[in-house]
């Protein structure tokens, strides 16, 4: 059954074994990407084993990915362009520029106040958006989002009244009846006591509020505020 | 087990798309629109249709201020039942750079001034304007100011809709 083989011969039949594997493995490998019709097609991009082709291939990638950037502005601002263009920078303006005065408010009185904090909840107050219904019902802040900043408002309450920070808007046709909204003056507590938006507001105890009280259960709440709105 | 019914809002599209103008129904809904102005541009606003007279549109400059009516300030809101019908609002840019006058549109509802909340938006047409004495027409448009109404369910929205023109002067 066995033969005697010189130790030459036997090296060489032990190569001759591990070039036969290698030529198996090596067809089956072809068979299973090849046959029948290509059935192997990977998905997403496949990095190169060579490193040389590498480089290259970044490049490639990165083309294809800025081209859907490309077409993603021109879809949204009508200029495919990436260089800083007069239409380029209005398209950033529109969506990233800040405010260009600082925070002042323009604080609105309900025409029929009747300087009861719970005044927004009683209301079904179609006003704040129907998105807002939810939030105010469980004493969370009115939020909107703005198209200027691109970044989420929270309306500002203190007591009754509430209203969006506006950044000194300025009506200059202002009638006795409009002008309220501009003159309206809540004095220092505000700036010794800011306002934070992710705080729920409790019917009845803005007063408790304004001088920064806040209970464990009203911390656990915030929590729930800070998710949901990220 | 059937899926609720979401109605999703034209606020909460806005706040999806992360972006100034979304696409509803086949038209293109703005919250808000930038203008490019030079540094001493004329901009006249002609109100054509007042549905609704809670309406009102804000016009804020980028780099300058905007004189009207003895006034000078960086934002102005021109009430449709307040402001006269045209208003001309000169740009005076700060040189620190390009100027650009953005423009939205808000209402009035039950004492509070509203903007970008719920189904609301404006579509923005192209015009022609009339050139003033030593002016010329740089830009006119319109804007079709739109706003689902809480008080008449059979007219779903009001129209608001404001006529803009930008002059400068001629070379």
């Amino acid at each position: 059954m066995f033969e005697d083989l010189t130790e030459q011969e036997l090296l060489i039949r032990f190569a001759l074994a591990w070039v036969a594997g290698a030529l198996i493995l090596m067809l089956l490998d072809y068979l299973g990407n090849n046959w029948p019709k290509r059935r192997f097609r990977p998905r997403g991009y496949q990095v190169p084993r060579n490193p040389l082709l590498r480089p290259r291939f970044r490049r490639e990638v990165r083309a294809i990915k800025h081209e859907q950037i490309r077409q993603t502005i021109e879809s949204e601002f009508g200029t495919p362009s990436l260089a800083l263009s007069a239409k380029r920078r209005q398209a950033v303006d529109a969506r990233f520029v800040e405010p260009t005065a600082p925070a002042m408010l323009a604080l609105a009185l309900p025409e029929d106040d009747d300087g009861e904090g719970a005044y927004w909840f009683a209301r079904d107050h179609d006003g704040w958006g129907t998105e807002n219904r939810e939030r105010l019902a469980q004493g969370l802040a009115p939020r909107r989002w703005n198209p200027i900043t691109g970044e989420e408002e929270f309306a500002e309450r203190r007591g009754a009244v509430t209203a969006w920070p506006e950044a000194g808007i300025v009506d200059p046709f202002a009638t006795d009846e409009t002008a309220e909204l501009l003159s309206y003056d809540q004095g220092d507590v505000l700036d010794e006591h800011p306002w934070d938006p992710t705080v729920p507001w409790v019917p009845g105890d803005e007063i408790e509020y304004l001088e920064g009280k806040r209970s464990i259960d009203e911390d656990e709440d915030r929590s729930d505020d800070l998710s949901a709105a990220g | 087990m059937t899926e609720p019914d979401i109605v999703e809002t034209v606020a909460q599209r806005f706040v999806d798309a992360n972006a100034a103008a979304i696409d509803l129904d086949g038209e293109r809904l703005h919250r808000a629109l930038v203008l490019e102005v030079g540094a001493r541009t004329h901009v006249r606003v002609e109100q054509l249709s007042v549905e609704d007279p809670d309406h009102f549109v804000v016009l804020s400059l980028i780099h300058g201020v905007l004189e009207v009516a003895d006034t000078a300030a960086s934002q102005v809101r021109l009430r449709a039942t307040t402001s006269p019908n045209p208003t001309t609002l000169v740009v005076n840019g700060d040189g620190d750079g390009d100027a650009s006058l953005l423009l939205w549109t808000g209402w009035r509802e039950d004492g509070v001034d509203q903007s970008w909340l719920g189904d609301a938006g404006f579509i923005v047409e192209d015009a022609t304007g009339e050139p003033d004495a030593g002016r010329t027409v740089v830009d006119a448009l319109v804007v079709r100011s739109r706003r689902a109404s809480t008080r008449d369910e059979g007219n779903p929205f009001t129209d608001y809709v404001v006529k803009v023109v930008l002059t400068d002067e001629s070379d």
